[in-house]
């Protein structure tokens, strides 16, 4: 043991002696990575800590001395299904277009006015373990009503708008029809950012050819990049950056299409997990 | 195919420029051979670092979600044996709870209309019908293309349908179609006066029409083999059997949800 503490100093004092630009640079570079990894890391369990400690304040009809109660697994069950009923309602009072994700039913649907327009099926889902981690009065008061779309991005126009310059003659505009290519299947990949920070993909289910295969691989690249880079600002001020969690929806192409289409610019989503 | 050659041995030898000028400034000209693969070993040693680097921060970036979420601590629910009291209070709070789903079960019920009312779906081109709750036809109809029509920069249109919540405000039989000024615009005609003949228009929309306010209408259409597609001005076109059908269903103030 003796020996390799001498080993690892000398070893040290070397690189110190030799200390060369290219050295600083490693140096400078490894510091900065531990110290992203570090403050990545800490940023889930700060914010979960944060949550779980500040948002037990009941806000439901439940007395504040039953609050416990949700930690009962068959009680949570039926209050989750509860707070997701009352967020619906409250959705209902907006005139706008919402989103409603029932994850344990498997099924997402659009509404308007408490109306169901269009339900599709959720095939798959990745929940982070951030929202199993919630105690179960939070996991309440954060569901309890609906949330904002703050943000949203996607691989996929929001409106296909094809311009179209005005024909001189008849000649013109007989040579200028246009007809939609109804075998073009864009890949659909979309990503809601709601006014907690919640992130919500909604991915087409399989990627089925290489194009899709590819956007899949650059969208996910470039949120993960664009999060990263937000980080690193965060770190080079020394501050935690926010944790941002993530819900994973995988959906039929035309159902992630219908949804992310008919949604307005700042609609109301609510969420059972 | 030698254009592409002739421009990338350009911007090689633009490069190549470049790397040479700096070697002269770094290593003090003239140039010599021994500084040249001196000044080479260095530059190709600098880039060797630069993409090292790269390369560890793009697997810190992508490893740090999955690092992330491993190290959450995640709540394990252990069995606990309560107290009388606290079962008490469980099944109490139970009763509660479930008195309240119900009564939100019921109030989402009454939000759903009885009475007739229309879905169109614009991303699939198709129509959803209900009456009493119950789905009672379906088929396709076509929506806005989503066409930009510009006539130089004062003109523009954009044909879509409007999403959202709608009434039936006007029904109509043999309706006429006025032609917008658009209409003439997109077929390259010159625009003709207000109340022009050349504006009106029998028989294009079909034996039925049902107005959705400021222009747009449920109609029909002579173009039946394109229904399920998204040509048209922002109307919604149907095919005769189903147009007929909606208009004796639908009655003036009935709802239509677009999304």
């Amino acid at each position: 043991m003796k020996k390799l503490f001498k080993i690892i100093r000398s070893s040290l004092s070397d690189f110190i002696l030799k200390l060369n630009s290219r050295n600083i640079i490693i140096v400078v570079f490894l510091i900065i990575i531990v110290l992203y990894l570090g403050f990545s890391i800490v940023a889930p369990i700060k914010k979960l800590n944060q949550l779980n400690r500040v948002g037990t304040d009941c806000q439901q009809e439940i007395p504040e001395a039953y609050t416990w109660l949700n930690e009962q697994p068959e009680f949570f069950s039926m209050n989750k299904n509860k707070t997701f009923l009352e967020s619906r309602l409250i959705m209902s009072k907006s005139d706008s277009i919402g989103l409603a994700v029932n994850i344990p039913d498997s099924i997402i649907a659009i509404e308007i006015k408490g109306i169901i327009l269009h339900s599709a099926r959720i095939e798959k889902y990745r929940v982070g373990r951030f929202f199993i981690g919630l105690e179960g009065q939070v996991y309440i008061n954060l569901f309890s009503s609906p949330l904002r779309i703050k943000q949203y991005d996607a691989t996929i126009a929001k409106e296909p708008v094809i311009i179209k310059k005005a024909p001189k003659d008849t000649i013109e505009a007989a040579k200028s029809l246009v007809f939609p290519d109804t075998l073009q299947k864009e890949p659909t990949y979309i990503i809601f950012v709601l006014n907690n920070g919640f992130r919500l993909f909604i991915e087409q289910e399989k990627a089925g050819s290489f194009k899709a295969a590819k956007t899949r691989v650059l969208f996910r690249a470039g949120n993960q990049l664009k999060q990263a880079c937000e980080n690193f600002l965060y770190m080079l001020r020394f501050q935690i950056p926010p944790y941002n969690p993530a819900i994973r929806i995988y959906v039929a192409r035309e159902d992630a299409v219908a949804i992310y289409r008919a949604l307005p610019e700042s609609a109301l989503v609510t969420i059972k997990i | 195919m030698s254009n592409s050659v002739i421009y990338i041995n350009n911007i090689w030898l633009k490069l190549s420029k470049i790397y040479f000028d700096l070697a002269a400034k770094i290593s003090g000209w003239p140039l010599r051979l021994g500084s040249y693969v001196k000044l080479h070993n260095r530059v190709f040693s600098f880039l060797k670092n630069i993409l090292i680097i790269i390369i560890l921060f793009l697997i810190v970036v992508f490893t740090i979600q999955w690092l992330q979420e491993i190290l959450i601590p995640v709540k394990h629910n252990r069995p606990v044996n309560y107290s009388l009291a606290e079962i008490e209070a469980i099944v109490k709070q139970k009763a509660v709870v479930e008195k309240s789903i119900q009564k939100s079960y019921k109030k989402l019920a009454a939000l759903i209309p009885w009475s007739p009312y229309l879905v169109v779906n614009t991303s699939k081109n198709e129509f959803y019908l209900y009456k009493n709750r119950k789905l009672i036809r379906q088929g396709k109809c076509s929506t806005g293309s989503y066409i930009l029509l510009e006539n130089g920069e004062q003109q523009k249109w954009i044909f879509k349908t409007p999403r959202g919540e709608f009434r039936i405000q006007a029904k109509t039989t043999s309706p006429v179609w006025k032609k917008p000024d658009w209409a003439f615009i997109e077929e390259g005609l010159p625009v003709p006066s207000l109340n022009h003949s050349s504006r009106f228009e029998y028989g294009v929309l079909g034996d039925y029409s049902l107005g959705l306010g400021q222009g747009y209408l449920i109609h029909g259409t002579l173009y039946k083999r394109l229904l399920g597609l998204p040509v048209t001005h922002g109307c919604i076109r149907l095919n005769d059997e189903d147009l007929r059908f909606i208009y004796y269903t639908l009655n003036i103030g009935a709802r239509v949800y677009i999304y």
